[in-house]
């Protein structure tokens, strides 16, 4: 019996903090077009935020060490009481700001982008200096994956080294998941944009 | 001036400079904070997303009105 209705496809958001995203909904950058579909968003994999979610742990806890330790916190003598709370809720304020949430944003805006007609890098480099790049598919000449190291390849994360041709910006995708299906990806959308646009006139003219 | 009211002076500076650089800092913090937002704000015009784009804009302002609300406590309470 043929179908009376077929109820469209559900797409779910993509989780907010994922590292590797494939067709992903939800979400869009600056410069997109209005054809243009991103079909792979990245960010270093997770695993790279461990040390500083330790180093932090490690701060919000030594207050507490300290005291057990040596029965008070270690303030002057002349501080008041007054000046011992204001500067108790600072030291959590400023972990919290200085090492945990610059971290994360640190973290959550390095993305890397791929579209149906492009590559887009965005480095989050600190906290007052930011970078965009962005190249065209069909200017990919070479696609370089590097992986190496136990916890690279226990995590299954590595590096994926993006050659663009003649002066065009090359681009880094570090520590990035699954960096074999990244790089696969991104050559096959590489030859359609290529079949699509064809190559680039720098090409072209080396080819002559 | 002799020499009781020069140390009386001396540890009048003494108990108010911690006072008055934790007062610095926290100012210095809070034009940290910010920047941080409005670069959380930027960002995020950058890149979106629609789900969590609006959360992380709201815990940097719930950063930098901590801030703020924590320096006019010091100037109150110190």
């Amino acid at each position: 019996m043929p179908d009376l209705f077929v109820a469209p496809k559900q797409k779910k958001s993509m989780f907010p903090l994922a590292a590797f995203a494939l067709d992903p909904e939800g979400v869009g950058f600056a410069t997109q077009g209005e054809k243009e579909r991103i079909h792979l968003f990245l960010r270093k994999h997770f695993i790279t935020n461990v040390p500083w979610i330790f180093f932090s742990m490690l701060l919000l806890l030594l207050p507490l060490i300290v005291a057990q330790l040596g029965g008070v916190l270690p303030f002057p003598g002349f501080f008041t009481p007054q000046l011992r709370f204001i500067l108790t809720l600072f030291y959590y304020l400023a972990i919290f700001g200085f090492v945990i949430f610059v971290n994360f944003i640190n973290w959550y805006f390095n993305v890397y982008i791929v579209t149906n007609e492009r590559v887009v890098d965005v480095d989050f480099i600190n906290i007052i200096y930011r970078e965009v790049s962005s190249t065209r598919l069909n200017l990919i000449q070479d696609v370089t994956v590097r992986t190496g190291g136990v916890i690279r390849v226990i995590f299954d994360y590595g590096d994926v080294f993006i050659q663009t041709a003649g002066t065009e910006v090359n681009f880094d995708f570090h520590a990035v998941p699954h960096p074999q299906t990244v790089a696969r990806e991104i050559e096959i959308f590489m030859q359609e944009a290529r079949k699509r646009e064809g190559t680039s006139p720098l090409e072209k003219q080396l080819k002559l | 001036m002799t020499f009781e009211t020069f140390s009386q002076l001396l540890s009048t500076f003494v108990s108010f400079l911690p006072k008055f650089l934790l007062l610095l800092i926290l100012f210095l913090y809070a034009v940290f904070a910010g920047v941080v937002l409005r670069q959380v704000q930027l960002m995020n015009r950058v890149v979106t997303e629609v789900n969590f784009s609006p959360i992380l804009f709201y815990v940097a302002t719930l950063h930098f009105v901590a801030t703020v609300i924590m320096f006019f406590l010091a100037v109150f309470l110190l």
